[in-house]
């Protein structure tokens, strides 16, 4: 699908997972440092199986959109799984071209999950 | 009107510019005096003594008249900075921290632009001083009945701009001074996006400091304009030092040269400068009467035109405006909008426009900003409406 598409598809609304989880193992927020937009992620991780992924916060449909997308192909996964994700299969996975400056924006779930990376 | 003037649109044939507010395109007679004063002038000013030399710097000192005569003041009154911001950056290192003392108090605008509101927050915080917020009324507009409630005996500087970059519309300058008293408080008003569009004269307006950049009017980027009333000269200590600034170093000492040299550290963009007087020339032959004109007629075209359209929600209205309409879209992330016009070729500015003050006061967390240069004509407007158009299956 298309940017457009998507957008036409979800018009306004909430996306698939957008929403705060109500026992999270994990929380980690990140800003688009560019335009100062922010993302809060949920994790609920249970024997290093992903459970669940939330997030909310205030972003451009395109970084709610990967969030979205990200969420659910993590959803049921080991948590070990979460570090094979990078800037080029995330951007596989959304399927259109994003231009220039809006990489940020796709950006920003993934800069979460390398940052649960890191902590473990 | 104008587009055939302006190569850009040669080389972008499709190209809806409607981010004038950023910075404006440039006529051909700027981009040849650019490459004519390297091709046939350059050599370095105020330095060799050769004929080329004397020639770049009789045609830079000539850029500082023409500046000067264009907001009304003496040539020595003009100093050449970067851009608008760094002019700020001066008044507030130059001027403010050699006057400003513990306990004094600074006016500003909510309205402003980062580089009119940060070089005074800086300011305040180094010194331990207060910051006062003006604010507006709900349609964005300033009263002088509200800035004179926030002067107290300790108001050392009122800082505002003279148009808003985010709603368009012009301040009433003229009545800052009689509100603020003749002489104690410094006057500074940010004109970087009044400069293309309503002549300014800073007698008239009555201020101590005025900035504009150069790219905003049609002229090259690098240059900025700092007008400094001569009043002031004596209460001055210089920004940036080096070359250019001195008449006579020892190992202790230095003794500066006048205002303006002292406050032009290094090597100006001297190409720029000179070029600058193009872009003059350029807006004076057009003229700010057909260009207010011209620009007035599209600004409430767009605001009329605006009105059927119940997902967008303009911050300003266009009275008194010179050409910017800023807006916010039901539920829409302004980024998503500017994406979708620019995948139709039209420029806009979607974000905070470097302005987050004004956004928190009006509730938004950005807004989409169209705004207008003398080149814009109803076709642009046209396509803008087409693409708004293309967008309300999103809100249904
Ligand atoms: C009102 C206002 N002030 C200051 C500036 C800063 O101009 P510059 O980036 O050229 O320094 C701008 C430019 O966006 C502006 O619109």
């Amino acid at each position: 699908m298309t940017y457009q598409q998507y957008l036409s598809k979800y018009k306004l609304n909430k996306l698939p997972h957008e929403h705060v989880l109500s026992a999270p193992t994990r929380k980690i927020s990140r800003m688009n440092d560019m335009c100062g937009d922010g993302l809060t992620f949920y994790f609920l991780i249970e024997e290093g199986e992903v459970k669940d992924i939330g997030f909310d916060g205030y972003g451009c449909f395109l970084s709610r959109l990967a969030s979205s997308l990200l969420a659910k192909k993590c959803i049921g996964k080991p948590v070990a799984e979460l570090k094979e994700w990078n800037r080029e299969r995330l951007l596989k996975l959304l399927g259109f071209p994003v231009e220039g400056v809006r990489e940020e924006c796709v950006l920003i779930p993934l800069r979460a999950f390398q940052s649960f990376r890191l902590k473990k | 009107m104008h587009r055939k003037d302006f190569p850009i649109f040669n080389a972008h044939k499709d190209l809806i510019y409607l981010d004038n507010a950023a910075t404006a395109q440039k006529p051909k007679a700027v981009i040849d005096a650019m490459s004519s004063f390297y091709a046939k002038q350059n050599a370095n000013i105020h330095r060799g003594f050769y004929a080329l030399s004397e020639e770049a710097s009789a045609l830079y000192e000539n850029a500082r008249a023409l500046h000067a005569k264009f907001v009304g003041a003496k040539a020595h009154e003009i100093v050449f900075t970067k851009n608008a911001t760094e002019a700020l950056n001066l008044v507030a290192y130059a001027w403010g921290r050699v006057n400003i003392k513990p306990g004094d108090e600074i006016v500003v605008s909510v309205l402003e632009h980062h580089s009119n509101f940060l070089p005074w927050q800086v300011l305040a915080h180094e010194k331990k001083i207060k910051l006062r917020v003006w604010k507006p009324d709900r349609e964005g507009v300033l009263h002088v009945s509200d800035l004179e409630k926030l002067l107290t005996a300790r108001t050392r500087m009122v800082c505002c701009t003279a148009v808003s970059n985010v709603l368009g519309t012009v301040v009433p300058l003229q009545k800052i001074r009689p509100t603020i008293g003749k002489r104690r408080i410094a006057f500074v008003v940010d004109a970087a996006q009044a400069v293309a569009h309503i002549p300014l004269d800073v007698t008239e307006i009555g201020c101590d400091f005025l900035a504009y950049s150069v790219h905003k009017m049609y002229g090259p980027t690098g240059v900025g304009v700092l007008y400094i009333n001569e009043r002031r000269f004596f209460e001055m200590k210089p920004f940036l030092v080096g070359g250019s600034t001195a008449r006579n170093v020892s190992a202790t000492s230095v003794q500066y040269f006048d205002i303006p040299r002292c406050l032009e550290a290094g090597t100006p963009p001297i190409a720029e400068v000179v070029a600058s007087c193009a872009a003059i020339q350029y807006l004076q032959r057009v003229g700010f009467s057909a260009i207010r004109a011209h620009e007035d007629a599209l600004v409430k075209a767009v605001y009329e035109r605006l009105r059927i359209y119940n997902f967008v929600h303009p911050l300003s209205s266009p009275k008194d405006n010179v050409g910017v309409v800023s807006f916010s879209l039901e539920a829409m992330h302004v980024h998503d909008a500017a994406s979708i016009f620019s995948g139709a070729h039209v420029a806009v500015r979607a974000g905070h426009h470097c302005a987050i003050p004004l956004h928190t006061f009006f509730h938004v967390p950005g807004s989409v900003r169209l705004s207008l240069g003398l080149y814009n004509d109803a076709h642009d407007i046209d396509v803008f409406f087409r693409v708004l158009d293309s967008m309300k299956r999103y809100f249904k």
